[in-house]
């Protein structure tokens, strides 16, 4: 059976600086394991929503029992992204396409408008790992969802960044909410920086 | 950022520069014509798919296409108690 995971961030931009920021995300400091980026399809779709597709490597970080099994360094990854101008929407989904019997990532990003604040965009994120490496399973996927929810608030992090570096501060305001996630707890630090905390489920 | 071959940057470079222009300044403000950038991005191509096929990747997966498919993950059901 296959780990689930989910959460909430809010980010202090627009929805129009996000979706535009969105494709030059990588680098950034929190981003070293991403190796190389490549736009591998573009199109129009018949409802006037942008589809691309992405082909990026990223060099993966497998602890010291999985190094056994495979010895790939980087690990190819597929990463579409649907884009609604009218609706403002913009989907990603993200899937590794390579050691994929080992340990399968599927992330799927939904970014809208805050619903409140226009000047803050709303991220919701969720993962689902699974393997099918017999015996093993369950270590791995723990290792993956472990992984994810540690990474996440700094992969947010590495976003924000370049957002930053783009836009400036952003908008001023942050807000304290209550942005609930199935399994994880996400809050805000004192200075305005996004955490996901890990709980034991 | 780089591409998957060295070779491909530069070519990377002004495709990115295109789409990043067109995006916001076509794309999100309505006009979702998009030959603006098609030219480079077929010679930008040829380039990346001649990179994937030389390592080996597996193409066949790259071009499969599952967000906006049935194939799309869904989360499990709500837990009942």
């Amino acid at each position: 059976m296959e780990r689930y995971w989910s959460t909430e961030q809010t980010v202090p931009f627009s929805w129009v600086q996000v979706t535009s920021g969105f494709w030059s995300k990588y680098p950034n400091p929190h981003s070293e394991h991403v190796f190389s980026e490549d736009f591998v399809e573009i199109r129009i779709l018949p409802n006037g929503h942008l589809y691309t597709k992405r082909f990026l490597t990223k060099t993966n970080k497998l602890p010291s029992w999985g190094q056994h099994f495979f010895s790939t360094r980087n690990v190819p990854v597929v990463e579409e992204v649907i884009v609604d101008p009218h609706q403002r929407t913009m989907t990603t989904y993200t899937r590794n396409i390579g050691l994929r019997y080992f340990m399968g990532t599927t992330q799927k990003e939904v970014i809208c408008p805050d619903p409140v604040d226009a000047h803050q965009t709303r991220l919701k994120k969720e993962v689902w790992i699974n393997s099918d490496m017999y015996g093993f399973r369950s270590a791995i996927k723990k290792f993956g969802i472990d992984r994810f929810k540690k990474n996440c608030a700094s992969a947010t992090q590495g976003f924000e960044w370049v957002l930053r570096r783009t836009y400036g501060k952003g908008s001023q305001v942050i807000r304290n909410d209550d942005l609930g996630h199935r399994n994880g707890l996400v809050g805000h630090r004192p200075n305005g920086t996004l955490r996901c905390d890990l709980n034991s489920s | 950022m780089n591409s998957l071959d060295p070779k491909c940057n530069e070519l990377k470079k002004s495709y990115d520069s295109c789409f990043n222009l067109w995006f916001s300044e076509k794309f999100l403000k309505g006009d979702s014509a998009d030959d603006m950038c098609k030219p480079i991005f077929m010679v930008y191509q040829e380039c990346v798919r001649k990179a994937i096929e030389e390592q080996n990747i597996n193409l066949k997966e790259i071009d499969k296409e599952v967000l906006g498919t049935p194939n799309e993950k869904t989360p499990p059901p709500p837990e009942t108690k």
